[in-house]
């Protein structure tokens, strides 16, 4: 009489586990990801807070909460890759990870920085105004500057997509001088202001009693 | 305790006719002597107790009856010799014993068990390492009797035979084989168990036996009559090395994590819950107050709340164990302060680490606040829950002193881990009226960190990292590495939410414009059941930054969210939950910051 022992995937037999390596292996392959993520993100890490405990945060200038936003990423490799030891699967998982994580951000991202835009109407339409340059003009007027740790004045940063980066700066180079000395004007009017808001910020500190 | 030993070791015999001399016997008594009344080993009173060399019948009797006078708690006899065993009771041959004569000038066990029924010390411990020592089984008589035994504190006694009733006893020239066993087991070199400080006899007994029985066809015997509670014969060597082994690697979370699924299927069941984590914990604390680290009990018994307070039912039996748990772990904060005390008292230096490593320039700075955390702890389970002991203001008063007199530039901000022990323990200072010591390290605290720029370590901060922060603090360089820093920071709102307490927001006020652009925050919930969980879920994280959203102290105050003061309504609740924020200081309990003072 033959026995045969039926086994679940679950209860099946194992072999050296190497369970705690396994772990710290999975840790390690996290980590990576994370650094390569954050290491290219936009935003400086002196603008980065980490939060231990719960999903929300509030913040006295902003109505409303803000909540943790989940993003992830998959990856598959086939039991083959792994048998026929095809080391190439290791650095391509990361790679895969960490370009979904990035997608994922710059995707969250710019949809907070619209939401937020939109809230307080610093939107402009390139087509109600009927060129770009226009729209451009107009956007820039809305625009407020600030100012920096170090005390300098923060220039806006534009942001596109490349096709769309090269169609910018070849439709606002093409304008004419005054369009470029009306930029010129509001850059100095806003660098202005930035600096006074700037000295009223800081001016609303104690000053110690001489 | 008073513990007396009789040891008796006989290699002469004047009836070189009947008894051929020994060689080990009186080596045998003379090792057993010397290892227990050594403090650390037996703990035998040396003026109460007696080494007999090749002693007369009457040298032994005499001795007996001396020791045997005054009130025992634990006596112990020991003989190493020749033995005989004749009309169903054993005589222990001594130098003038005649061997046809066995009843006369010898020492009949009969006449040890007479004198320990009328002397009943607590407990009795008789090792015979002597030819037909088993047959003492005929002898038992002589004690167990109503009068003697049975009843509720009296004596009981333990007894370990070389030999049984029908066998020789060897020796080798090492000393008495069974002897041999017996001191292998006291001096560590046989393992008999390691979950408990001492070694009782009838733990010794089996040991003995095997390894004598490895061999020799010898065969030692045991028996155990009237025990009625875990008697100590010697301190048990494995104990300790165990202990520093089982704390070695002591990580609140890990074990938390290791007992929960045992707690988690015991959840139907309250009392067995409980049951089961004594049974995980208990041994644990036991060996905890053994370690060399005052406050490492402390830190056991908080996780044994923690592991509670994930169970609590308002006025159910989890929260009744909880208030008793927590007024343990007050009792045990208070022991600790009484040795810190005393150490400071006769060392400056007794805060450091041993070696005095380097890294105490980051670690010493939290172990001042965490002391002071755990200080506050106590004192406000004490307010809450009563306690029958009465707090040592004084001798926290001392401390604090010293302190603040040997450790000024240590009194630093310096990982944002000491927010929870800053917000447990300076109110509490303050309370409990040193308030001047409350405002001076308050004080400190915040300089430091203005002197810092708010760059205070993650509280998360990795151990390989914390070098790393130390030579960018020291060189003002922080700047650089902004994930090394706290962010939003929680000590900078503690240091800043305890101003108004003290009456320092004007002084911290003219400080905040070189904190500018810092981000501080704090958590709150209203979970604080959770506070023992690794995550809080529910809760809040409320952010702001010095000179974007506040400017002064009283800015903070404005902003303050209100729940933040709230207390948890049980008493038990909140101090399980200062108890767990201290453990793990990644949570604060904010409520023990709420304002009394109304804002300038």
């Amino acid at each position: 009489m033959t026995m045969v022992k039926k086994q679940s995937i679950m209860h099946r037999r194992t072999f050296f586990e190497f369970r705690d390596e396994a772990r710290a292996f999975s840790e390690k392959f996290s980590t990576m990801v994370r650094d390569l993520t954050r290491d290219e993100s936009p935003i400086p890490e002196s603008n980065e807070l980490r939060l231990t405990h719960g999903r929300s945060w509030d913040h006295p200038g902003e109505h409303g909460a803000g909540e943790l936003q989940t993003m992830s990423a998959e990856i598959s490799i086939s039991f083959d890759d792994l048998m026929q030891g095809r080391l190439a699967a290791l650095p391509e998982a990361i790679e895969h990870v960490a370009t979904q994580m990035k997608r994922h951000f710059y995707q969250m991202m710019y949809q907070k920085a619209s939401e937020g835009a939109e809230k307080v109407g610093n939107v402009a339409s390139a087509e109600d105004a009927g060129s770009f340059a226009t729209g451009f003009l107009e956007m820039f007027r809305k625009l407020e500057f600030g100012v920096g740790r170090n005390g300098q004045v923060n220039l806006p940063e534009i942001h596109a997509g490349p096709g769309m980066a090269k169609k910018i700066l070849t439709e606002l180079e093409a304008q004419p001088a005054e369009y470029h000395a009306e930029i010129e004007r509001l850059k100095a009017e806003k660098t202005a202001s930035a600096l006074i808001r700037e000295k009223m910020r800081k001016a609303r500190f104690v000053r110690p009693a001489e | 305790m008073t513990r007396a030993l009789l040891a008796i070791g006989c290699n002469l015999y004047n009836d070189s006719a009947g008894f051929d001399a020994l060689d080990g016997a009186e080596g045998d008594a003379q090792r057993l002597y010397e290892r227990l009344i050594q403090s650390d080993i037996g703990g035998y009173d040396a003026c109460r107790s007696r080494l007999l060399l090749s002693p007369t019948s009457i040298e032994a009797q005499q001795a007996l009856v001396e020791m045997l006078s005054t009130p025992l708690d634990t006596f112990t006899i020991f003989f190493a010799g020749h033995g005989a065993c004749e009309g169903g009771s054993v005589y222990l041959c001594l130098r003038d014993t005649v061997a046809d004569q066995m009843w006369h000038h010898s020492l009949p066990l009969a006449l040890v068990f007479g004198y320990i029924a009328g002397a009943q010390p607590a407990q009795s411990n008789i090792i015979i390492d002597a030819c037909f020592g088993g047959g003492l089984v005929g002898d038992l008589s002589a004690i167990i009797k109503p009068e003697v035994l049975g009843a509720a504190n009296t004596l009981s006694v333990t007894m370990l035979a070389m030999a049984a009733m029908d066998q020789t006893a060897g020796e080798l020239p090492s000393g008495g084989i069974g002897t041999n066993a017996l001191i292998g087991c006291i001096d560590g070199d046989t393992f008999v168990q390691d979950h408990g400080s001492a070694l009782d006899l009838t733990e010794i007994g089996p040991i003995v036996a095997e390894r004598v029985q490895w061999a020799t066809a010898q065969q030692p015997v045991w028996w155990a009559l009237n025990r009625q509670r875990r008697e100590s014969f010697c301190r048990n060597p494995f104990y300790q090395a165990s202990a520093e082994s089982a704390f070695e690697q002591w990580n609140a979370r890990a074990f938390l994590d290791t007992i929960t699924p045992a707690l988690a299927s015991q959840s139907e069941n309250v009392f067995e819950l409980i049951s089961t984590l004594e049974r995980l914990t208990g041994n644990l604390i036991e060996r905890s107050s053994e370690m060399s680290d005052a406050f490492l009990a402390v830190e056991v018994r908080a996780t044994r709340i923690a592991a509670l307070l994930d169970y609590v039912t308002p006025s159910g039996a989890v929260e009744a164990k909880l208030v008793e748990e927590c007024v343990s772990l007050s009792n045990t904060v208070k022991l600790a302060l009484e040795e810190l005390g005393d150490s400071l008292a006769a060392e400056n230096y007794a805060l450091l680490s041993p070696g005095a490593a380097l890294s105490d320039l980051f670690h010493l700075p939290i172990r001042i606040t965490k002391l002071l955390g755990w200080m506050g702890a106590a004192w406000h389970i004490d307010q809450r829950l009563g306690s029958a002991t009465a707090f040592p203001v004084q001798r926290v008063e001392q401390i604090a002193d010293a302190i603040l007199e040997h450790y000024t530039g240590a009194i630093t901000a310096m990982s944002d881990i000491q927010a929870a022990y800053v917000v447990a323990g300076i109110p509490a200072l303050e309370t409990m009226g040193l308030g001047i010591q409350g405002e001076q390290m308050l004080s400190l605290l915040f300089s430091s960190l203005v002197t810092a720029k708010g760059a205070v370590a993650d509280g998360a901060l990795a151990a390989d990292e914390i070098l790393t922060y130390l030579v960018l603090r020291a060189a003002g360089e922080l700047e650089e590495r902004p994930r090394l820093l706290a962010r939003p920071g929680e000590l900078a709102t503690a240091l800043l939410k305890l101003a108004t307490r003290f009456d320092l927001a004007d002084v911290f006020d003219e400080s905040m414009a070189t904190l500018d652009h810092l981000p501080v925050g704090a958590f709150v919930t209203r979970d604080y059941a959770a506070f023992g969980k690794r995550y809080i879920e529910d809760g809040q994280n409320h952010t702001m930054q010095i000179g974007q959203d506040i400017w002064r102290v009283s800015e903070l105050e404005a902003v303050w969210p209100p729940q933040a003061d709230l207390a948890p309504t049980s008493s038990a609740v909140a101090c399980a939950a200062i108890t767990s924020s201290l453990l793990f200081p990644d949570r604060v309990a904010w409520f023990l910051a709420a304002t009394r003072h109304s804002p300038s």
